[in-house]
């Protein structure tokens, strides 16, 4: 270990409190030569505090200085706020950024799933009109989407009773809707359940839904 | 004594109503429907009084409706109204109740439908009738009462022997009323008239051979109401289905317009699709009833909710049912109309106010409570649960913590408080690692903590009658909760969506309940076991841990 390498260790393991030039100067003789080096280096810091000379390590200094220069630590917060508020806000920005192209990518595969469902559907329909839809291809509608689809269904069909076979609206509106069977009776139950005063089941015929353990297949509109 | 001041349980005990019970009518439907045919009835009434009435006047109506909706309770009901019974006479047949089922044994369940008063009546009339003639010394007539020498030199008069002929004590001579009656009345008549006089009314079937038979004799029996009682007939056929039997004898009914004369068909709109299936041309006929009588919405919560209500003001000497205890005993049936579909028709609703009202009087109470509701319900239907508690929350907490949340404001508050009951206690359980000071208030956050990985979670509920005001809430809770690493947002606006940061948590009523419930058992420091395990489920259907 050369004697500059020993002057830096020793001023080193001072820490932030630093060490005084002339006790370096007593332990290494001649120091002024290597310490010219070592601070042209940037490895060591000399500033003069209470009529003496003190020597720093550059990895003590700020540290020394937040220790002593209460100017410089305030300087030094507010620096640093300001870093952690840039360093959020690209945070920040960059999860908008990821959230947005995400979206857009969600956004551009369903426009291609339903264009690509929408010529399917067309496909199939002009190629095989009479073939049952299977399962697979099955839509889900919202209760309120149904309950339009219901009710036009429910007036086209109406008899002198009013009372209507479910299962007559079900041919209609699965038909029209490509929704399964249970999907349909799924949507009624829902329905009915909710628009108690618009809608009226009765028990019988031959499939709808179960209420109190009864079958119940006839539906009719009573308001 | 039972509640509201009650001498009695005014619901009925059993399933089908009986002809008592049958005298109170409530709901709006229900009312229409009976004006309907009353009106039906006075209508063919009323052409008979002006002289109008064809000689084959004859109505069809049809009562179609489901199961436990009140049919036959209607049909009970108009047979004792004022306004139909001074205009008809009444033949109530329960088809369910005739097995085998033939012609001659619904004809014969058509003549016993007639009230044993009316046969009694009809008897007295007929044998004054002949008494009369018998005064005006018409001989054969004389001669029915077998009214002779002795008789005279006894001291008897034609008033006795009428009066021993109506105790059974002398047999009529058969001869004579023919003799007496074959000018004015039909070979049909004077046979029923017979069996009127001996008291063998309804026990005719022998006499009837065949279909022809049957309509001739029921032709005959209403031209004999309008002649003795100056009414019309009126058949109520109850429970009537596509049998084979029951179709052809109504399809002859039909075909043969008995002479003034209604007849009522009940049946439910399956039965109704069946005969068009199997009986077009009786479905042809049926589809051209005079009267078609509508209960339409006859299991809507206001209908039932009136007649409950119903029942009660029947009941009501004292008058003790007031304004207020009406408003509470229609929000105890709404809860259950709401929270049990299978009691959202006229038959279990009555049923469960009955034995609600049983339970309400063993405990001496002034109304029907909760409780007792609560233990009917647990009696009565052991089986049965809330929809989508996960807490078991009991009926009788049920009805009341929704009472008192029917304000939403109070609702929020409620469930905003309850919300961090359960994270503290998720907390003591272990499933939370920390909950933090109140940090977010401002923000819209009620309770921020750090689940077991160390993420530090807030919690916002949103709650608002109005759902575009909460999604105007939830983003701006959204814009200010960057504090923290994963936001839950507990709302009623029905919403998915959410981003990568924050989750939309949908509670609906029935989480909102489990919330109130839990809170106010953990409050109160009540929670047990099964209470606890429940509780987790709840905070984790909820996300919270």
């Amino acid at each position: 270990m050369s004697s500059e390498e020993k002057l830096l260790n020793k001023i080193l393991s001072a820490g932030s409190g630093g060490i005084k030039k002339t006790d370096l100067r007593r332990e290494f003789g001649d120091i002024d030569g290597h310490l010219e080096n070592l601070i042209s280096r940037g490895d060591v810091f000399v500033d003069k505090r209470a009529n003496a000379y003190f020597c720093f390590h550059k990895s003590h200094y700020v540290q020394s200085l937040l220790n002593s220069d209460a100017r410089f630590k305030l300087t030094y917060d507010m620096i640093k706020l300001v870093d952690q508020s840039v360093n959020s806000s690209n945070k920040e920005l960059l999860d908008a950024v990821e959230s947005l192209a995400n979206n857009i990518s969600n956004l551009a595969s369903v426009v291609f799933e339903m264009k690509n469902h929408q010529q399917l559907w067309h496909m199939q329909k002009m190629s095989n009109h009479d073939d049952p839809i299977s399962d697979e291809q099955k839509e889900t509608l919202s209760v309120h989407d149904f309950k339009e689809q219901f009710d036009l269904a429910l007036s086209n069909s109406a008899s002198s009773i009013g009372w209507i076979e479910l299962a007559d609206i079900r041919n209609k509106i699965c038909s029209s809707c490509n929704i399964s069977s249970d999907e349909f009776y799924r949507l009624v139950g829902e329905l009915t359940s909710m628009d108690q005063d618009k809608y009226e089941l009765s028990t019988g015929g031959r499939e709808g839904v179960m209420v109190r353990g009864l079958l119940h297949g006839f539906v009719r509109c009573i308001c | 004594m039972y509640p509201y001041g009650l001498d009695r349980n005014p619901y009925p005990s059993s399933p089908t109503p009986t002809p008592s019970d049958a005298l109170i009518l409530g709901g709006k439907r229900h009312k229409e429907a009976k004006i309907a045919l009353v009106s039906c009835v006075s209508d063919l009434r009323s052409k008979i009084s002006a002289g109008t009435a064809k000689d084959k006047d004859f109505r069809l109506v049809t009562m179609i409706q489901d199961v436990g909706s009140g049919k036959t309770h209607l049909a009970l009901h108009t047979k004792a109204v004022k306004e139909v019974s001074d205009s008809a006479i009444v033949s109530y047949t329960d088809l369910s109740q005739i097995s085998p089922r033939s012609m001659h044994s619904i004809y014969a369940a058509m003549l016993a439908g007639f009230n044993h008063e009316y046969v009694t009546t009809f008897r007295e009339i007929v044998i004054d009738y002949l008494l009369q003639l018998a005064r005006q010394n018409v001989s054969s007539a004389r001669r029915i009462f077998n009214y002779g020498f002795f008789d005279v030199i006894k001291g008897k008069s034609l008033a006795d022997k009428a009066a021993n002929l109506l105790q059974n004590e002398i047999l009529p001579n058969h001869e004579a009323i023919d003799d007496t009656l074959h000018k004015e009345f039909s070979s049909e008549e004077i046979a029923i008239l017979k069996r009127i006089i001996e008291g063998k009314f309804s026990n005719d079937t022998q006499s009837v051979a065949t279909l022809e038979d049957i309509i001739s004799s029921l032709t005959a029996l209403a031209r004999l109401n309008l002649k003795f009682f100056n009414k019309i007939t009126l058949f109520q056929i109850d429970e009537f289905d596509f049998d084979k039997e029951s179709v052809e004898l109504v399809k002859a009914i039909i075909n043969a317009h008995l002479p003034t004369t209604v007849l009522m068909l009940i049946f439910t709109p399956a039965s109704y699709d069946e005969i068009r299936r199997t009986s077009v041309s009786v479905f042809d006929r049926l589809e051209k009833a005079n009267y078609k009588i509508d209960i339409a919405g006859s299991n809507t919560l206001d209908e039932i909710i009136d007649i409950v209500l119903e029942y009660i003001r029947q009941h009501d000497m004292k008058k003790s049912l007031t304004k207020e205890y009406e408003r509470d005993l229609a929000a105890k049936v709404r809860v259950i109309y709401d929270e049990f579909p299978d009691f959202r028709n006229v038959r279990s609703m009555l049923n469960i106010m009955y034995h609600a009202t049983e339970s309400a009087a063993n405990r001496s109470l002034d109304t029907i409570d909760e409780q007792s509701i609560d233990e009917t319900i647990k009696s009565v239907y052991p089986g049965l649960r809330i929809r989508g508690s996960l807490m078991y929350v009991p009926i009788s907490d049920f009805i009341k913590i929704k009472r008192n949340c029917n304000d939403i404001n109070t609702l929020e508050a409620g469930i905003r408080s309850a919300v961090k009951d359960l994270v503290n206690y998720a907390h003591e359980v272990g499933v939370v690692a920390r909950p933090h000071p109140s940090n977010g208030e401002g923000n819209g956050v009620d309770v921020t903590y750090s689940d077991l990985f160390g993420t530090k979670v807030a919690v916002a509920v949103v709650i608002n009658k109005d759902h575009t005001k909460s999604f105007e809430q939830i983003s701006n809770t959204l814009k200010s909760t960057s504090f923290v690493d994963r936001l839950v947002i507990l709302t009623n606006a029905n919403t998915i969506s959410g981003t990568k940061r924050s989750l939309m948590v949908n509670i609906d009523r029935c989480k909102m309940i489990d919330l109130m419930y839990f809170s106010d058992k953990y409050n109160n420091k009540e929670i047990h076991h099964d209470d606890s395990q429940r509780a987790i489920l709840l905070a984790k259907s909820m996300s919270l841990c």
